[in-house]
């Protein structure tokens, strides 16, 4: 579904992603791991034409993305839920949600905001209020309810655990595995956190000041003990 | 409900206050002032138009009023040279004359520029608008069109005289009521809410599957079909179009209609429109410092109300009831 071969991306000067070789099958999910700073979130915004300058192929499903700008990327079922979250404060939850629809693929009806609800019970109770009325984890659950409207083919997470209590963690776990199953789903999760990563994808690659270190299974992972201390550790 | 959205109730009973207060005035007051009463009409929706392209899709224009002139103008001209074609179609071509020439200028300049630097294409364009208008003979050059007279609308069962009377008064109040509500429907809908969120996350927008720079052309052509939609209404009441009205010192009036009465609320242009009247009408007699004591009274209110009238207003009501909780749990 997803092919990126030799992907390099710029800032300015800078040299950020350094010849990024990825794959990514119909309702397979993966994480990527890395410090802050490895390159995870530039990668993301790279495959969305949101940012930064780049160079190499990238094809999504049918499609070759190169010149096309993100809302358009957008439509075509690659959905970004940001590190964070961009919650519209002055919009209710429902509106904030119902923003996301803009997304929505031609062949493809939206998600009604009761199905997404469906999908994700804690908003539920939360429609009515403002954006600026919610905790982090609430804000969480928000902004992948807006990023699911559009029923995207590939949902990529950008740290969506960072910043959250431990029980709401596990609760966005299962919220994230749940998401998975609905329609078979795509999702890459960019995460510092192994366990989470662990518990929400099938395999993952490992970046390290913008190159892939390491791709494999979360057993293949295991087997490497010195990839935690050499790239994970601060 | 957006936090900027009026319940329905609340905007029917504003309006049904507005349009009430508009047809009572030809009852108790002088014609100077029901004149006076049908500019401040026109400068509500002259204020909103520019307030939903500023407030809501973030879109700062200082040549609204070649928008203004351009409605005028295709109004005065149509009355005076081709009168032929209905009067409600003569309004409706100018809308459409105000959306194109946004649409132009949009095309030129929102893909290219944001804030103050499109703030200041918009100007340099309507500049150039005004220098246009004076060096065309079909215009009236520097002279500007007279005798724009107020046309008669034809249903083909009934017909009504729009010169005889206080009709024309009546025409704008309902005209200006018509339009305000749509207005406020795209404030408030999805659409609405669409360039709420271009002008507070762009990015994110984007990443929504928002088209933001459609997204902005599309409320700036709104702009500009309703402020050329004001300039019609404002011509056969003036009976006269000169080239001032797109001289850009009138973009700076729907700017301090917002900016007075606040710009976060939709019915901020609106009592703005009204203060600003009041202050101008007060002051007329006062030679030379009229314009001084306006600018002042208006910096004034600006810099000590950041929020406007309504902004103020609504503090001090958001004040009052925890100072009566406070009081109740002093003395239970």
């Amino acid at each position: 579904m997803l092919e990126v071969r030799d992907l390099n991306a710029f800032y300015g000067q800078s040299h950020i992603l350094h010849g990024i070789n990825l794959d990514l099958a119909e309702g397979e999910s993966i994480a990527l791991l890395g410090r802050n700073g490895a390159g995870k979130s530039t990668f993301l915004k790279a495959l969305l034409n949101a940012d930064p300058r780049t160079e190499g192929a990238m094809r999504f499903g049918a499609q070759t993305l190169d010149t096309q700008p993100t809302h358009t990327r957008t439509r075509l079922g690659m959905s970004l839920v940001p590190e964070d979250r961009r919650i519209f404060p002055k919009l209710t939850v429902a509106q904030n949600i119902e923003m996301g629809a803009f997304a929505a693929r031609e062949e493809q009806k939206p998600y009604t905001i009761a199905e997404v609800v469906d999908l994700l019970p804690m908003v539920g109770p939360l429609l009515n209020r403002f954006g600026y009325q919610l905790s982090g984890g609430q804000q969480q659950m928000v902004a992948i309810a807006r990023g699911l409207i559009a029923r995207p083919r590939l949902l990529m997470l950008d740290e969506p655990a960072e910043g959250l209590a431990p029980v709401i963690v596990d609760e966005l776990s299962d919220t994230i595995n749940a998401i998975r199953k609905a329609e078979g789903r795509s999702i890459v999760v960019t995460e510092q956190n192994i366990d989470f990563a662990r518990q929400t994808t099938d395999r993952l690659y490992l970046l390290d000041v913008g190159s892939v270190v390491f791709s494999g299974t979360w057993e293949e992972f295991s087997r490497n003990a010195d990839l935690v201390d050499r790239y994970l550790v601060l | 409900m957006s936090i900027t959205r009026i319940k329905p109730q609340h905007f029917a009973g504003v309006m049904a206050l507005l349009i009430v207060a508009g047809f009572l005035l030809p009852h108790v007051a002088n014609r100077g002032i029901v004149f006076l009463g049908g500019v401040v009409a026109i400068n509500m929706v002259f204020g909103i138009a520019f307030n939903i392209a500023f407030q809501k899709a973030g879109i700062l224009s200082f040549g609204n009023a070649m928008f203004f002139a351009t409605g005028a103008y295709a109004t005065g001209y149509m009355i005076t040279q081709v009168p032929q074609i209905p009067f409600l179609l003569m309004i409706a071509l100018s809308g459409l004359a105000g959306a194109l020439l946004a649409l132009i200028t949009g095309l030129l300049a929102l893909r290219r520029s944001s804030g103050v630097y499109f703030a200041v294409i918009t100007l340099a364009v309507g500049e150039l608008i005004h220098v246009l208008i004076t060096k065309m003979d079909f215009l009236g050059r520097n002279d500007g069109m007279v005798g724009v007279f107020r046309p008669t609308l034809d249903f083909a069962v009934f017909q009504i005289d729009l010169s005889q009377g206080d009709s024309y008064y009546y025409f704008i109040i309902l005209s200006c009521a018509v339009l305000i509500s749509i207005l406020w429907v795209l404030w408030s809908n999805r659409f609405g809410r669409a360039l709420q969120t271009v002008k507070s996350d762009p990015m994110r927008a984007d990443f929504l599957g928002t088209d933001i720079n459609r997204k902005r052309l599309q409320a700036l052509v709104l702009s500009g079909a309703a402020t050329a939609l004001a300039g019609a209404l404002f011509a056969p009441w003036a009976q006269i179009v000169t080239p001032d009205l797109a001289h850009w010192s009138q973009s700076t009036m729907p700017l301090l209609f917002a900016l007075l009465g606040g710009t976060a609320f939709f019915f901020g242009p609106v009592v703005g429109a009204v203060l600003f009247s009041v202050l101008e009408y007060n002051t007329r007699t006062l030679v030379g410092i009229s314009d001084l004591m306006v600018g002042g009274l208006l910096l004034a209110v600006v810099l000590a109300v950041p929020g406007g009238v309504l902004g103020l207003l609504k503090s001090v009501i958001a004040r009052k009831p925890a100072k009566s909780l406070v009081r109740k749990e002093k003395n239970p």
